[in-house]
C-alpha cells in the first residue's frame, strides 16, 4: 500500500487544499473563515504547501491593507488527485 | 489522522468552495427594476420631447451604482470560482455592447428595446447554464420573446410595455427567486 502524502494528511493542510481544489482563488480571511483556524497556524501551513509547490501565494495591497491570495498550482492538484485516490483505494470506495 | 476523517473534510470543504459568494441577485433586481420603471415610463412619455433621454440616463445611474456594489461585493466574497470569472467577463460584456446598441439605436432613430433585450437573453442565458439555475434560462427565453414582439410584432408605444413585462419576467422573478436560495 502506497503511503498517504503526509502534506495532505493533516486536517488544516487538507482542508485549505480541498477548499483551492474547485476555486481559482481564495484570500488569506476567506480561508480563517472556512477553516476556523488561528492566523499563525494558517500562515504556517500555507507556507509549507507553498514550499513544497502545490500552492500558489500572491502578496499584494489593497488599500493601505497586505492581502495575499492563494491558489492551487498544476503540481498541487496532481498530488492531491492521487492522494485522493490512494485515500479511496484504502477505504475500498 | 483517521482515513475516514480526511474523507469528511474533503467532502465538506469540497460544498464549501461550491457555494458561489457573488450576490447576483442584487444586479438582476436592481436592473430588472430600474429598466422596468425606464419602459413603462418610456410608454407614457413616448412622442414627447427629448423621451429618448430615459434609455442613456438609465444605463449611467445603473452602470455607476452597479460598480460601487461590484467592488463591495468582490471585497467581500474573498474568492472567485471559475463560474464567477465568466459570469463577470459575460456581463462586463454584456454592459460594454449595450452601450453600443443604445447609441447605435438612437443614433439611427430606432427604438433600443429589441437588441437591449437580445442581449439581455443572451447573457441572462449563460448565467443560468453557469450557476445551473433554472429560472433565469426560463427568464432568458422570456427576454428573447419580448426581444421578437418588439422586433417584428409590436408597435413603438407598446415596446415599452412589452419591454417593461419582459424585465419583469426575465430579470425580477428569477433575481426574486436567486435571492431566496442565497439566503437559504
Amino acid at each position: 500500500m502506497d503511503k498517504l502524502n503526509p502534506l495532505f494528511h493533516q486536517e488544516l493542510r487538507l482542508s485549505i487544499v480541498s477548499y483551492l481544489m474547485n476555486i481559482e482563488w481564495a484570500d488569506f480571511k476567506k480561508l480563517i473563515e472556512i477553516t476556523g483556524a488561528s492566523k499563525g497556524n494558517l500562515s504556517v501551513q500555507i507556507t509549507k504547501l507553498q514550499k513544497a509547490g502545490y500552492i500558489e501565494v500572491k502578496k499584494s495591497f489593497k488599500g493601505n491593507y497586505p492581502h495575499t491570495e492563494c491558489c492551487i498550482t498544476d503540481l498541487g492538484r496532481k498530488e492531491f488527485t492521487l492522494y485522493l485516490s490512494q485515500l479511496k483505494k484504502m477505504l475500498n470506495l | 489522522m483517521e482515513t475516514t476523517k480526511s474523507i469528511e473534510i474533503i467532502e465538506s470543504m469540497m460544498l464549501e468552495s461550491k457555494k458561489s459568494l457573488a450576490h447576483n441577485s442584487f444586479y438582476f433586481i436592481f436592473w430588472g427594476v430600474l429598466l422596468l420603471g425606464a419602459g413603462v415610463a418610456e410608454f407614457f412619455l413616448f412622442g414627447t420631447d427629448n423621451f429618448w433621454i430615459i434609455w442613456p440616463s438609465v444605463g449611467i445611474i445603473g452602470g455607476i451604482i452597479s460598480f460601487i456594489y461590484g467592488i463591495k461585493d468582490g471585497k467581500r466574497a474573498g474568492m472567485m470560482t471559475a463560474g464567477d470569472r465568466i459570469t463577470a467577463f459575460t456581463w462586463g460584456g454584456f454592459g460594454f455592447t449595450l452601450i453600443f446598441a443604445i447609441i447605435f439605436s438612437l443614433y439611427n432613430h430606432l427604438l433600443p428595446h429589441a437588441l437591449v433585450l437580445m442581449l439581455a437573453g443572451l447573457a441572462t442565458f449563460i448565467s443560468g447554464g453557469i450557476s445551473k439555475f433554472k429560472p433565469f434560462v426560463y427568464g432568458a427565453i422570456a427576454l428573447e420573446i419580448g426581444a421578437i414582439l418588439c422586433a417584428f410584432y409590436i408597435e413603438p408605444p407598446f415596446q415599452g410595455l412589452v419591454f417593461a413585462a419582459s424585465m419583469l419576467v426575465g430579470y425580477i422573478l428569477p433575481g426574486i427567486l436567486l435571492k431566496k436560495s442565497e439566503n437559504g
